[in-house]
């Protein structure tokens, strides 16, 4: 018997992005002023194409063999190269940092209130009611 | 004291209602309507997710149509397991009831 | 994520204020700057005064695919960018200070065509201009906070 649809499932994975993501914006925010740092970012992909990628993943002949990218780490982070914002090789933009953890922090308040919503549900036909 | 018998009590129009209760056709449009209603939540609840969906997706434009279609969707759900309540509830206590 | 696409707007204009912000800061330091690059004759040519073109962020070859593509103008607004820093032409102030290094053989010292009371105003615009910024994104962001309180 399934109790939680795919929905569920899918908030699941969101909410790993945006966990991920949050991580690599505070690690960005944090080397604000180190030298040489480059930002960070973890492309924002369609989690339900992550997914289907993820099922039909490329097939290792011997499990000893190096893993196919993107195979074990759900979220490729990625860094910027080709900019340079400050004299000291650094590039992260605080601005952007900034408008990024807010549209971070609604996604993940969405979702989380989203999931609770649909847990909500199904215990109120649990208790059926009372 | 004169005390005055109930013949004259008209008793047409509840014999009416009895043989409406009774007719076939009434029962089948209940099962019709318990149908509807629940093939309704389920479209409301398909609504929200799929809108949930597409908001995990950012495919979103307004984020308050995800949360009114939620919460219309919750609402439904609360509602129609309030209203199998009180139909039990109904249903126990007539059960109960001397006859 | 087309949800927060006023976020994005409103972050290029925080972005590209602030560098304005950096290219006054940047005239301003280098307002008696002599010796900023040498020209094709051996001599060092002083400061040039920079400013900042702002052009719409819609104007790129995305954008312009996507209007191609699809109808509608509604999702055209992608904010602001800045396409050029580019130098100040007028010429430059000359003053009479003989013992100055770089002066030339009448006595006289090329130096930045930079006006403070120029750079002050500037300065003032981009501040304003960040600060709305600023406020439309909490405006934004605030909105946003209470559609997740709907039905709360």
């Amino acid at each position: 018997m399934q109790l939680f649809d795919s929905t569920t499932n899918i908030i699941n994975n969101s909410l790993d992005y945006s966990t991920a993501k949050n991580k690599v914006i505070s690690n960005n925010l944090s080397n604000i002023d180190t030298p040489n740092y480059k930002a960070k970012e973890i492309p924002f992909k369609n989690i339900l194409s992550n997914e289907i990628d993820r099922q039909i993943s490329a097939k290792r002949t011997h499990e000893r063999h190096i893993p196919f990218v993107g195979d074990n780490d759900k979220f490729q982070v990625k860094t910027k190269r080709q900019s340079d914002y400050n004299n000291n090789g650094n590039n992260v933009d605080i601005d952007k940092e900034m408008s990024e953890l807010a549209k971070n922090q609604i996604y993940y308040q969405v979702l989380v209130d989203r999931l609770n919503g649909k847990f909500g549900n199904i215990q109120t036909v649990l208790r059926g009611g009372s | 004291m004169n005390v005055q018998g109930l013949s004259n009590v008209n008793l047409q129009p509840l014999n009416k209602e009895l043989n409406k209760v009774n007719d076939v056709n009434n029962k089948q449009s209940f099962a019709k309507v318990l149908q509807q209603s629940l093939e309704h939540i389920n479209k409301v609840e398909k609504e929200a997710d799929m809108k949930t969906e597409m908001l995990a997706a950012g495919k979103i434009d307004d984020l308050h149509d995800v949360m009114i279609s939620a919460q219309k969707a919750s609402i439904t759900v609360e509602a129609a397991t309030q209203i199998q309540r009180k139909v039990l509830d109904a249903y126990e206590e007539v059960s109960r009831m001397q006859v | 994520m087309s949800v927060f696409n006023s976020f994005n707007i409103n972050a290029s204009a925080l972005t590209a204020q602030r560098l304005r912000m950096d290219v006054v800061s940047s005239n301003i330091a280098n307002s008696q700057t002599t010796r900023a690059v040498m020209n094709a004759d051996g001599e060092f040519e002083p400061y040039r005064r920079k400013m900042v073109t702002l052009q719409p962020g819609s104007n790129n070859f995305k954008s312009f695919l996507s209007k191609a593509m699809s109808k509608s103008e509604t999702n055209q607004t992608t904010g602001v960018r800045v396409s050029n820093i580019i130098d100040d032409e007028t010429p430059f102030k000359v003053e009479y200070n003989p013992e100055h290094p770089d002066a030339n053989e009448e006595g006289y010292v090329e130096l930045p065509n930079v006006d403070p009371l120029k750079e002050m105003v500037d300065l003032m615009s981009a501040t304003r201009s960040y600060e709305a910024n600023v406020t439309s994104l909490n405006a934004n962001k605030g909105m946003l906070m209470k559609a997740l309180e709907i039905g709360k």
